[in-house]
């Protein structure tokens, strides 16, 4: 038991290091840092599989310029369909990093009570429209500049991510308030616990992730229309979008899969903070997330 | 297994909102420019992927400024949704164990060698090693990641002496080592 326990926490280490480190620190705070305290963030920011992950991105991103630089000398079918796998096994790897999508989706169905089929749509209709609120900003952005980027494209991107925020405290929210009015509703007249309703609208949630545009999906396309390949370009960020999805569902149907999976024994302890303590915390969670960005970015 | 479910579910539930996947690809190269023991500059340029070369010139054409703007930006915006002031120039000189402190890019270019965009810039070091240097490039937000190959480095020693030059690993980050 103790040896799995302390297993289990050196993934969690594996896993949190990384990304723990990742807050920027000033350049005159890092410089007056030991060298040793230094050597110790560097050893954390730089996890070896985020490290592997990252070369396998670098290589696909390679691979893919190759082909649509071919694809703009031969029109070949199988050109493009290798073009659209490689697109797809992008998406996959390029989702597989930590990101807000997964924490979102993850509290989400831990605090909700939903069938698979909603939690696949959810997760789908994300990574959908994180691929799609990239190509209608190029598309926009061409359309009324005559551009396919432009500096400000990166302005708008922070109110998009606003905007998210603003979404992602909304669903903590709307998960936080029915409890605690069900909570307050069975201490005052029922001495039995009332299963709160579902709440957290699942078009909010996929919202939430998805209004952040994907920079790698804006990029894909925009390198296909300035060499005028549009509708292969279409066809490549709905191939790299669909890889992306894959990533989010697997992560959202294990966590749906595990829940359900915990749930049989019920009157445990355990029974008890799936059940309570965990939509709470969802809820928490969900907002401080939201908090936290809407802070880093006014 | 309930401590294996636990697990997972901690890992997922608690997973910080950092962005950790690159979107941005750079394949530096570094001519280190030398008098015996004495490091006057380094001479850097970096070669970005084809992909995000047509977005730096979609958004800036040929404009230096623009681009120098878009590469080393004061505010960065991160992909997690927030965003930090500029932390340095990604690029990192030890010398003898001691990073070299400040260090700012001068005669900063821009220009595109087919379809590629490659920037160019140089450090001035100014400084006497005894044994060692490192230089390493590295993001410390994720987004820009460095593809370090030793064959795209190499130094030139005005007093015609010879050095090691290699490529190590530390704490999984590759860094270039010269040695006197």
């Amino acid at each position: 038991m103790k040896l799995r326990l302390t297993f289990s926490l050196l993934i969690i280490l594996f896993i949190h290091c990384p990304v723990m480190a990742n807050a920027p620190s000033p350049p005159d705070r890092l410089a007056a840092k030991p060298a040793i305290l230094q050597q110790a963030r560097d050893s954390f920011q730089h996890n070896a599989l985020l490290v592997e992950l990252t070369k396998l991105q670098q290589d696909l991103n390679k691979n893919i310029a190759v082909k649509i630089k071919e694809l703009k000398q031969q029109k070949d079918p199988l050109l493009l369909f290798s073009g659209l796998a490689i697109a797809f096994i992008y998406g996959i790897f390029h989702a597989l990093g930590p990101g807000h999508g997964k924490s979102i989706i993850s509290s989400w169905v831990i605090a909700q009570r939903r069938s698979l089929g909603t939690i696949l749509l959810v997760s789908v209709s994300a990574a959908a429209l994180h691929a799609l609120t990239a190509a209608l900003i190029v598309g926009c952005t061409y359309i009324l500049l005559g551009k396919f980027a432009t500096v400000s494209t990166q302005q708008l991107d922070v109110y998009l991510q606003i905007a998210a925020a603003i979404l992602v405290i909304g669903i903590g929210l709307a998960l936080l308030v029915p409890l605690v009015y069900t909570g307050l509703t069975r201490n005052r007249f029922h001495p039995e616990p009332i299963s709160p309703g579902p709440s957290g609208k699942p078009f909010a949630v996929a919202l939430s992730i998805g209004i952040v545009p994907c920079p790698v999906t804006s990029v894909i396309l925009i390198f296909c229309l300035t060499l005028g390949l549009i509708w292969q370009g279409i066809l490549l960020v709905l191939s790299f979008a669909a890889g992306m999805g894959l990533s989010l569902v697997a992560v959202a149907c294990l966590v749906w899969l595990l829940k359900e999976k915990v749930t049989i024994p019920k009157l445990s302890g355990f029974h008890y903070v799936l059940t309570r303590v965990f939509p709470i915390a969802g809820g928490i969670f969900l907002v401080v997330i939201g908090s936290t960005l809407l802070c880093s970015l006014l | 297994m309930k401590i294996w479910i636990l697990t997972f579910l901690f890992i997922v539930f608690i997973s910080p909102p950092a962005q950790a996947h690159p979107h941005v690809f750079i394949t530096p190269k570094a001519t280190l420019v030398l008098n015996g023991h004495a490091v006057s500059q380094i001479n850097v340029e970096w070669d970005f992927d084809d992909m995000s070369s047509a977005l730096f010139f979609e958004s800036c054409g040929s404009d230096s400024a623009a681009i120098w703007n878009l590469v080393f930006p004061e505010n960065q915006l991160l992909v997690n949704g927030g965003q930090a002031p500029r932390i340095g120039y990604y690029t990192t000189v030890e010398i003898d164990g001691v990073p070299v402190a400040n260090l700012t890019p001068a005669y900063f270019t821009a220009n595109y060698v087919n379809g590629i965009l490659r920037c160019q810039f140089t450090l001035y070091i100014n400084r006497n090693v005894g044994n060692t240097m490192k230089i390493w490039f590295d993001d410390p937000t994720t987004y820009n990641a460095f593809d370090i190959q030793s064959g795209n480095f190499q130094f030139v020693d005005q007093s015609g002496a010879s050095h090691g030059l290699q490529q190590q690993t530390e704490d999984n980050i590759d860094k270039m080592f010269l040695s006197w």
